[in-house]
């Protein structure tokens, strides 16, 4: 019962904080999803051949392709993957402040209320985990309205030629299942995954450091092709169904429910002894 | 209600903040604690609430250590440093929040909680429009509000007013006739000596005397 009074109060008052952040990224998803759309209709008429139409799993997959694995070696320049970013750079962002901030502020008198330190961490990681999901639902919710207003069509097919001609990306027939995990599963449990890790940081590092760190990983994630930088598992471009030696997705399932476990259970361990001092 | 502290010392970063702390304090009693900045006084009220974890030795409370068999002491009202609430609430929506979490206390006493610290419980104002008086009243009342066992208040009378200072005097006659265990800490010497029974005076995080009731 405490558990749920906390989470309710973080929920309140940790997305409140960052209320207009979450607005602006539905908006920009929308921009970028227009920008695609409106790139797709100035080319259609190299498409009449065509008889698939695009779909809402296409305008997905253009937001979560990432990009190739750069090979410098062929003269390529490289350039980030700038929508990719930015959707893990705002999820990361939006959850930085509030757990460790709200324990200088108000949430000294939350949690000597609450008398539970493990309570009041296990609530922050759970704060994590739905503003993490209410950020991706948010971006798939801004990706429903546009094509429920230019009409297309929300089904779990997609048409290949917008794939290969537009978005550069040779993707193997693929399941539902399949679709579903690299377009909502693995973006929003690699992101929860690294959002959760920047929690734990803020055990040791002021905020700043702790999000220049993730941006770190995330932007190395767009230039190192390894399991390593976790973010390959959220690119539909390095996956298993795009290029051989890809990432397989039950890899990329285990490891992030493993770096969230960990992190977790790390925390707990951590919160027992942590000094609540200002100005952390 | 009573706390042990035993051969408590607590280092941060390498530096020691308290040093070699023994101290028995008893419900009824208003301990004051004395010393110039720095001297300690903030970090031995924090290790008391719970925030901080001492590195040598033990804080008991009833018996029971603070870091090992509980977390936090039961019933503690706690004022530290600059109070701080929610920006977008009323002060008295900021202590009903407080007050969902256990829902020890009712809507009135919640209410009598702001009359007794001379705020109105139906001021529609955010508590981003508070003075600074205004709020370290709220957050006297939110110490206070819960009718706590151990009742912690550092710099209680920062930026208010003779009718604010009147008011806390009046409010720390009653909490000790209830019977709380109060520790504050006070630059204002005269004021100190009149709510405490027990000085205690502390320096470089050490306590040098404890000055007896009758002060």
């Amino acid at each position: 019962m405490k558990f749920y009074k906390m989470l309710r109060y973080d929920l309140k008052n940790g997305i409140r904080q960052k209320f207009w952040i979450y607005l602006l990224f539905f908006v920009i998803c929308f921009i970028f999803i227009g920008n695609f759309y409106a790139g797709y209709i100035r080319r259609s008429n190299e498409f009449i051949d065509e008889t698939a139409a695009l779909t809402i799993i296409n305008l997905l997959f253009y937001l979560f392709q990432g990009k190739e694995a750069f090979s410098p070696e062929l003269g390529n320049a490289f350039v980030f993957p700038v929508v990719w970013l930015l959707i893990f750079l705002l999820s990361a962002y939006v959850t930085l402040d509030y757990p460790f901030q709200n324990l200088n502020e108000q949430g000294i008198q939350v949690i000597t209320r609450i008398r539970k330190r493990k309570l009041w961490w296990l609530s922050k990681c759970a704060w994590v985990g739905c503003c993490t999901i209410l950020h991706f639902a948010l971006c798939y919710l801004a990706v429903a309205i546009f094509c429920m207003i230019f009409r297309i069509d929300i089904s779990f097919q997609y048409a290949e030629y917008v794939n290969a001609d537009i978005l550069d990306m040779q993707l193997e027939q693929c399941t539902r299942a399949q679709v579903i995990m690299l377009v909502i599963i693995l973006p929003v449990m690699t992101s929860i995954a690294i959002n959760i890790f920047q929690l734990c940081m803020g055990f040791f590092f002021q905020r700043i450091y702790c999000f220049l760190f993730i941006s770190v990983v995330l932007f190395a994630s767009t230039y190192f092709h390894t399991p390593v930088a976790i973010g390959n598992f959220a690119m539909v471009k390095r996956s298993i169904y795009c290029v051989e030696n890809g990432m397989r997705l039950t890899d990329g399932l285990f490891i992030t429910c493993a770096i969230i476990v960990i992190g977790i259970l790390f925390g707990c361990i951590m919160i027992k002894r942590f000094d609540i001092l200002k100005k952390i | 209600m009573m706390i042990q502290i035993e051969n408590m010392s607590k280092s941060i970063k390498q530096k020691i903040v308290l040093e070699e702390i023994n101290l028995s304090m008893m419900d009824g009693k208003t301990y004051g604690l004395k010393g110039i900045n720095g001297s300690g006084k903030t970090m031995l009220m924090r290790v008391i609430s719970g925030l901080i974890y001492p590195s040598k030795g033990r804080v008991l409370i009833n018996n029971e250590q603070l870091g090992k068999d509980m977390s936090f002491p039961n019933h503690m009202g706690l004022l530290l440093e600059n109070p701080s609430f929610l920006d977008a609430y009323t002060g008295y929506d900021n202590l009903k929040i407080l007050v969902s979490l256990n829902d020890y206390i009712s809507d009135d006493e919640i209410r009598n909680a702001l009359k007794r610290v001379g705020l109105d419980p139906d001021d529609k104002r955010k508590y981003r429009k508070y003075s600074l008086g205004m709020k370290q009243r709220l957050g006297i009342a939110a110490a206070i509000m819960e009718k706590p066992e151990i009742l912690i208040l550092d710099e209680p009378l920062n930026a208010l007013d003779m009718d604010g200072v009147q008011l806390f005097s009046q409010i720390i006659r009653e909490e000790k006739e209830r019977g709380a265990l109060i520790i504050l800490s006070c630059h204002e010497e005269e004021k100190l000596k009149e709510y405490a029974d027990i000085l205690v005076i502390m320096e470089n995080g050490r306590i040098m005397e404890c000055q007896g009731e009758n002060l």
